[in-house]
């Protein structure tokens, strides 16, 4: 126990700690610091110095102790409790003027109170402890009743003093007389705690007769009992809310804390042997021990209240005995070991034994990720021809105890998560960022096939009803030097109704190469250019700022040929002006309801030139006109349900197939569950009959997978997609199909067959939108499309819309800042192909992402990976640009860094810093060597 | 010649340092081809990694996703290992040329000790980027790849030390001078 007093305890208890709280208050101030007035920067300024300041002083005395080999002894472990007595009590003073109410909610971490509590509670107890050993010699005996009668002798009286005599007491209020009952209650509760820490650690120390010969006598009740009972009560009792301290109600808790118990009151073995084992087990539950004493630190100080409360306060107190009681256990042992074994090994065994239960714990945290990552990479990153295995066991799993750790990510009353373990989870797991629920139920719905879940999102009821375009204007200017039409669109909003925080939303159609170069909306006089971002990034400021009722204005792109436009709020009869730059080619029209803008000047510029390069060409509407119309054949594709539960389709697909002989000669038959199976329709049976039926129906997959091969592969024929299912809306389908149409102009819709007689269609660019189709006929009924042909002799289908076209020609690989062009359009355009080569070839690779979002902060042009977003205030800015360097620096499916690495070399002032270190390291040793 | 004292060197050695880290401010990518060629050369050897030159990022490795330009070039173990040899020979060496000359040599000598030592940060940090730095945090990555930089250096310094002791030892042995504590 001597060893406690040794100066490197310091170093971990006092200096460390300071310095993670110094860092995460610092990251805190840096997102709010713009909206702090003088006062309240100066409050941050002062106590920011002052736990410097304390903190070096600690730092170098404990250095000084350890370099002239003293111990940490009463005087200064007094004086670290008075200066962090104070220092807390000022704190807790100013608590509330730390962060005025100016600030909004969502920039502030939840735990900034309890930080200041977790991090400087280790330092109070180490120094109450050394007081403690101060008083506790170990050669002397006790009789340990006065402590534990004194420890609770102060819970009874302030029971006393608030029951009895309070009610009688006339208060002066003053500040004086609150600060004095503040300071009373801090000595009290650290009075308490000297004697309830002194009575076990004689107890333990076996000093008291009658206790050391019965021993299991109290130590049953403490290390078995006690923390079993302590885990039942936080699953929630009448009195008590459920998981009050954090979700510990994996059966493992109770296992090791079972466990732990008997192995702390299991005696000690003589031979060495086994004692060495028991040592062994003892550590290994030590980081149990460990774990529940660092949970409840902060809560120590609280528990004398529980105690006067519900007497449930002892409970609270269990890991604090319970970790001196085990400490005390293991130090013995070490030194009853060093007896037979060497120093180094019995360490090692320590140390071997205190690490294993977190390793499970990391690996396990690392296995999960890796299932979930592929999971995932299926759902949206994977390319559509390769099958991914997965353990469907496994995978409930995963999210199983995904659900458990998500909800709160910071420790809080009654929360569904476990301290500590949460925040690791999301870190090891996640990156730090979330899985929505949306996607959570997707991966259940697709490799589970779990039933669909409405995604909670509530439908929005402002758009349109009361908030209209008033205004539009296009002002167009040719740039002859970048050969390049710009033209700012010009929109004035209006809210027409009563209601103070209406929003504004509209879709915009966009026609093949028009590009976005930047956005504007006025907030108050000032015209505010919006920033470009990362897109959820955006998404999620703007959420935030709409909750907060304050002004972003934002545009991002819903698919490739359409934008969304949003402001945010519009009070009652407000007008409010915004305005889009768009970057195009050649004269276009633009339809913003009810406005239709002529973009370009037609008479200036009447013949565009093509574009063409090694990934895509660019048709001008001009150069369309003079192209071929062609009428190609149908062919029928099935998409057939092959999921978990899924009903057989044979006799459906022999009977819908009758008397369709030249729609069946080219047919294709896919089999679905969540991956898919092509075949054609002359092998369908066998196929059919040799593919299992697992996991769910992931629709979704399949058409993509099918129309990408339209794209890349241009037929003279092309499919209709039938769906069989027993109810179209258990599949997995996306929204909007939008970006995978290109290839096959003729269609809109893909059909449901429910029966050889029922059948509805579904809008490829809203799949909620199911209609039932009275004559069959009209289905297979094909319309006009233009052909084009090649450098490379490939025929690609258009549509005959009175709009330029782009064509995919060959996927677009990485691209460097060096390989832009020069000129903005042709930018917007290789910017295009790259992520058009994304949507039809999806891959893993998350520089790709990374890529896109560099490519449109270099160009600054928009591009789907990005948004417009135009906020408020420099906090706004801030909290906006940390969301985003969180983001960019995750995995995208959460919201991992691969880009290529620079092998810099250390820096060479931590390198001569180590150097140094080491120096005096070096010399301390050979100097201590000396002395002894 | 009268003797100088030992620490008129080492200022002189520091002085040699100060400037060197001056003058690489001004350095750009294509100045430091002098050790950044032969380490690139040895990198793709080992690697089997073909390199292509840019100006602006230097040596980029694209199939093993990395490139090498100035803050790669080993320049401050260059420093560091210049002046560790130099702090030895002055230590060690009694006469005023002999020092002289030795200073010299220890510039040499650290340029050709750096090569392979960076050769062998790199090799390993890409090792590390391939197969452990999915066990971390991704945020990660850049402290755990400057603390494997620093653990290589260390270890070399370290031989380098021996070395040059042991080197001493027999070099007195053979000519019977005298050791000198250091």
């Amino acid at each position: 126990m001597k060893q406690a007093t040794h100066p490197k305890w310091q170093l971990f208890t006092n200096s460390l700690p300071i310095l993670i709280l110094l860092i995460l208050f610092k990251s805190q101030y840096n997102i709010i610091q713009s909206l702090l007035s003088e006062f309240e920067k100066s409050l941050w300024f002062s106590f920011g110095t002052a736990l410097v300041i304390i903190g070096l002083v600690s730092f170098f005395f404990s250095i000084y102790l350890i370099l002239i080999n003293k111990r940490f002894t009463l005087i200064p472990s007094l004086f670290t409790l008075f200066i962090y007595i104070t220092f807390l009590f000022i704190y807790f003073n100013f608590a509330e003027d730390f962060i005025p109410f100016s600030v909004p909610n969502w920039m502030i971490n939840d735990s900034l109170l309890l930080y200041v509590g977790t991090f400087l509670m280790p330092t109070l107890m180490h120094s109450l402890f050394i007081i403690i050993l101060h008083f506790t010699p170990e050669d002397k005996t006790y009789t340990n009743w006065f402590n534990f009668v004194s420890a609770f002798t102060i819970p009874l009286l302030f029971y006393i003093f608030f029951q009895v005599i309070l009610p009688f007491w006339n208060f002066p209020s003053s500040d004086f007389s609150q600060h004095l009952g503040v300071i009373i209650i801090i000595v009290m509760i650290l009075v308490f705690l000297f004697f309830l820490i002194r009575g076990i650690l004689i107890l333990s120390m076996k000093k008291s007769k009658f206790w050391s010969e019965n021993d299991l006598l109290w130590k049953i009740p403490i290390t078995i009992i006690l923390p079993i009972i302590g885990l039942i009560v936080n699953k929630g009792t009448n009195m008590i809310p459920e998981n009050v301290f954090g979700n510990f109600n994996h059966f493992w808790f109770f296992v090791l804390a079972l466990m732990n118990g008997i192995l702390l009151s299991i005696p000690d073995f003589k031979s060495h042997k086994l004692r060495l084992l028991h040592f062994f087990f003892k550590s290994l539950t030590f980081s149990f021990t460990l774990y529940f004493f660092i949970v409840f630190l902060p809560f120590l100080p609280f528990s004398i209240f529980i105690i006067i409360i519900i007497g449930l306060g002892f409970l609270m107190l269990t890991p604090l005995v319970l970790m001196l009681i085990h400490s005390y256990a293991l130090s013995k042992d070490y030194q009853f070991l060093r007896q037979f074994y060497h120093k180094q090994i019995v360490q090692l065994v320590f140390i071997g034994g205190l690490i294993l239960i977190p390793s499970v714990i990391f690996i396990n945290f690392r296995l999960q990720k890796q299932t979930l990552l592929n999971a995932l990479n299926h759902l949206e990153y994977s390319d559509f021809n390769v099958e991914t295995k997965l353990n469907s066991n496994r995978l409930t799993h995963v999210l199983a105890e995904l659900e458990n750790h998500k909800e709160q990510r910071n420790f809080n009353f009654g929360s569904t998560n476990t301290p500590y373990l949460s925040s690791l989870y999301n870190w090891l797991v996640l990156d730090n960022l979330t899985l929505s629920n949306t996607k959570i139920n997707k991966l259940k719905t697709v490799f589970l096939d779990a039933p669909k879940i409405g995604t909670g999102e509530i439908p929005n009821t402002n758009i349109n009803d009361r908030t209209l375009i008033s205004f539009a204007e296009a002002k167009s200017t040719y740039d002859v030097n970048q050969d390049t039409w710009i033209t700012w669109v010009d929109l004035q909003i209006e809210n027409t109704s009563e209601n103070n925080f209406a929003e504004f939303s509209t879709k915009i159609h966009i026609p093949d190469g028009c590009w976005i170069g930047d956005y504007y909306l006025y907030v108050g006089d000032k015209k505010e250019f919006g920033l470009l971002t990362e897109k959820k990034a955006a998404l999620w400021i703007y959420t935030q700022i709409r909750n907060e009722n304050r002004d972003p204005g934002l545009l991002y792109y819903l698919n490739k040929n359409e934008v969304v436009l949003k402001v945010f709020p519009l009070s009652a009869k407000e007008t409010r002006k915004t305005g889009i730059q768009f970057i195009h080619k050649e004269p276009l029209n633009l339809q913003i309801n009810p406005f239709k803008l002529q973009m370009g000047n037609v008479d200036e510029q009447v013949n565009t030139p093509n574009f063409e390069d090694e990934n895509l060409v660019y048709l001008s509407t001009h150069f369309k006109k003079s192209l071929d119309k062609t009428n190609r054949k149908p062919y029928l594709h099935f998409i057939v349900d092959c999921s978990k539960n899924a009903p057989d389709f044979s006799n459906l697909i022999r009977e819908f197939s009758k008397n369709k002989e030249p729609l069946i000669e080219n047919a294709k038959v896919s089999f679905v569950n969540y991956n898919t199976e092509e075949t054609s329709f002359r092998d369908w049976e066998s196929t059919y009959l040799s593919t299992n039926k697992k996991g769910g129906f992931f629709a979704d997959r399949a058409i993509k997978k099918a129309l990408s091969e339209q794209i890349i592969q241009p037929k003279h024929q092309y499919p209709i997609f039938i769906l069989l299912t027993n109810e179209w809306f258990n599949g997995v389908f996306d929204q909007d199909y939008s970006n995978f149409t290109s290839g096959v102009p003729e269609i809109n819709h893909f059909y449901y067959l429910k029966s050889k007689d029922s059948i509805h269609a579904i809008s490829f660019n809203n799949t909620s939108l199911v209609i039932p189709i009275v004559n069959q006929d009209t289905i297979f009924q094909n319309e006009k499309v233009l052909v084009y042909q090649t450098k490379e002799l490939k025929k690609v289908y258009l549509p005959d819309n009175n709009e330029p076209s782009i064509i995919f020609k060959k996927p677009h690989q990485n691209t460097h800042k060096s390989e832009f062009p020069v000129q903005k359009w042709e930018s917007g355009l290789k910017a295009y192909s790259f992520w058009f080569t994304q949507i039809i070839h999806p891959n893993s690779k998350n520089e790709d992402w990374l890529n896109g979002v560099k490519m449109s902060f270099e160009n600054h042009i928009l591009n789907p990976y990005t948004s417009f977003i135009v906020v408020e205030n420099e906090a706004q800015k801030a909290a906006l640009l940390q969301k985003q360097k969180k983001i960019l620096s995750g995995n995208k499916n959460f919201g991992t860094d691969d880009e290529m690495e620079r092998m810099s070399e250390p820096r060479i002032e931590i390198f001569m810093l180590i150097l140094g270190l080491i120096w005096i390291l070096k010399n301390y040793i050979k100097k201590s060597k000396t002395i002894r | 010649m009268k003797k100088l004292p030992k620490t008129s060197y080492l200022v002189f050695v520091f002085i040699i340092v100060l400037a060197m880290k001056f003058a690489y401010k001004y350095l750009d990518t294509q100045d430091l081809n002098f050790i950044l060629k032969p380490v690139d050369t040895l990198v793709s050897l080992i690697l089997n990694s073909e390199s292509e030159y840019s100006i602006d990022l230097g040596y980029v490795h694209k199939k093993n996703q990395f490139y090498i330009d100035k803050s790669c070039s080993g320049f401050n173990f260059m420093l560091i290992s210049f002046s560790l040899l130099s702090y030895l020979f002055i230590q060690h060496i009694q006469k005023n040329t002999k020092i002289l000359y030795s200073i010299f040599f220890s510039l040499i000598l650290s340029y050709l000790l750096t090569i392979p030592t960076n050769v062998s940060r790199i090799v390993f940090a890409v090792f590390f980027q391939h197969h452990i730095k999915g066990m971390f945090p991704s945020s990660f990555g850049a402290q755990i790849h400057e603390a494997l930089g620093i653990i290589n250096y260390l270890i070399i310094l370290y031989l380098i030390y021996i070395a040059t002791l042991y080197l001493f030892t027999r070099w007195d042995k053979i000519f019977n001078i005298k050791k000198i504590e250091l």
